[in-house]
């Protein structure tokens, strides 16, 4: 599927509710003529002038590929080639392309999530965060004289991100975010380590819990901006309708300070 | 030598997604529309875009949420 998108620019607009749509999104989709009011994923090609020489809705039904990723991917791929058929479009380039990662300008952290594999074959994308550092929260990071301790409400720019897609029952938030921390510098070092155990609910039907250690490592280099590195494991459940829970599923939250 | 700093930023290293696993990152990604029309009129390259809605959380796909 990727070698198909190659020529493209690629880009996505995500919102709640189509009423959402910003004036420029609300033109390509009108100029698709989809109609409708409750379009959950669509796709467009525009040509290098802007003009929509596409659209259409895919077709994205787990429940029909008995959850079976490679059939899923298999038909996706069919579909775009259908979606794609007759139109004039370029050559990719031949050169392989490295990853570039969604990061920051300023200064904050990324945060890449990975998942355990699961009944439903979910999360096989990690999910990489953007955090940047407001003045209150560069001043938390600051090199600490003494241990000192932190809650979890100090921290909630970072926790806010531990958050598992594909939760269709909730709002994206947390109802709680709980956990004490200790930020506590290393003799001799110019050098410090956060670590806590935050537990975090879910806005969800459930109320999904989960909790885990996370630890930062913290450098402060003489003359240079702050490093941290650092991890939070922890193990989610995934409930089924009925309100059982179907399995537990693996979240690994890797974090780094950028720029690097 | 406290060992702290160094056993974290391995489970880091461990942690940190990398290799074909970011295969999705590898396309060319524009953070918005507006941004990919401008690419795409200066490199005269074709758009694709994709419209997600989700009322349970406003995500952004290109993050790699779905």
């Amino acid at each position: 599927m990727l070698e198909l998108l190659k020529p493209f620019i690629v880009t996505s607009w995500n919102g709640r509710r189509l009423s959402e749509m910003p004036a420029g999104v609300k033109k390509v989709f009108e100029k698709g003529r989809l109609g409708g009011d409750n379009v959950n994923i669509a796709f467009f090609v525009l040509s290098s002038e802007g003009e929509v020489l596409r659209a259409g809705i895919p077709f994205v039904q787990p429940g029909y590929f008995r959850m079976d990723s490679a059939a899923m991917g298999a038909d996706m791929v069919r579909q775009l080639k259908d979606f794609f058929k007759d139109l004039d479009i370029p050559s990719a380039p031949k050169a392989p392309r490295e990853p570039v990662l969604p990061d920051i300008t300023t200064s904050g952290f990324r945060v890449f999530l990975t998942f355990g594999s699961n009944k439903i074959n979910h999360y096989r994308t990690p999910v990489i965060e953007t955090i940047v550092f407001t003045p209150e929260l560069a001043a938390l990071f600051a090199r600490p004289k003494a241990t000192k301790m932190l809650d979890a409400a100090a921290l909630k720019p970072l926790l806010s991100v531990l958050y598992p897609p594909a939760v269709m029952d909730g709002m994206g938030g947390f109802r709680k975010l709980t956990g004490s921390f200790t930020l506590e510098p290393l003799p001799g070092e110019a050098a410090a380590v956060l670590t806590g155990a935050p537990t975090l609910i879910l806005d969800d039907r459930n109320a999904t819990t989960y909790t885990g250690p996370l630890e930062l490592a913290l450098r402060y280099p003489p003359g240079k901006p702050l490093t941290a590195r650092g991890t939070f494991t922890a193990l989610f459940p995934r409930f089924r309708p009925d309100g059982e829970i179907a399995e537990t599923v693996s979240l690994t939250a890797a974090f780094e300070t950028r720029p690097a | 030598m406290d060992t702290r700093l160094s056993e974290i930023e391995k489970r880091f290293a461990t942690a940190r997604p990398k290799g074909a696993s970011l295969a999705f990152y590898t396309m060319d990604w524009a953070p918005d529309l507006a941004a990919a029309q401008v690419r795409g009129k200066k490199e005269r390259r074709p758009v694709f875009f994709i419209l997600v809605t989700n009322v349970s959380a406003a995500t952004s796909f290109y993050q790699g949420h779905c």
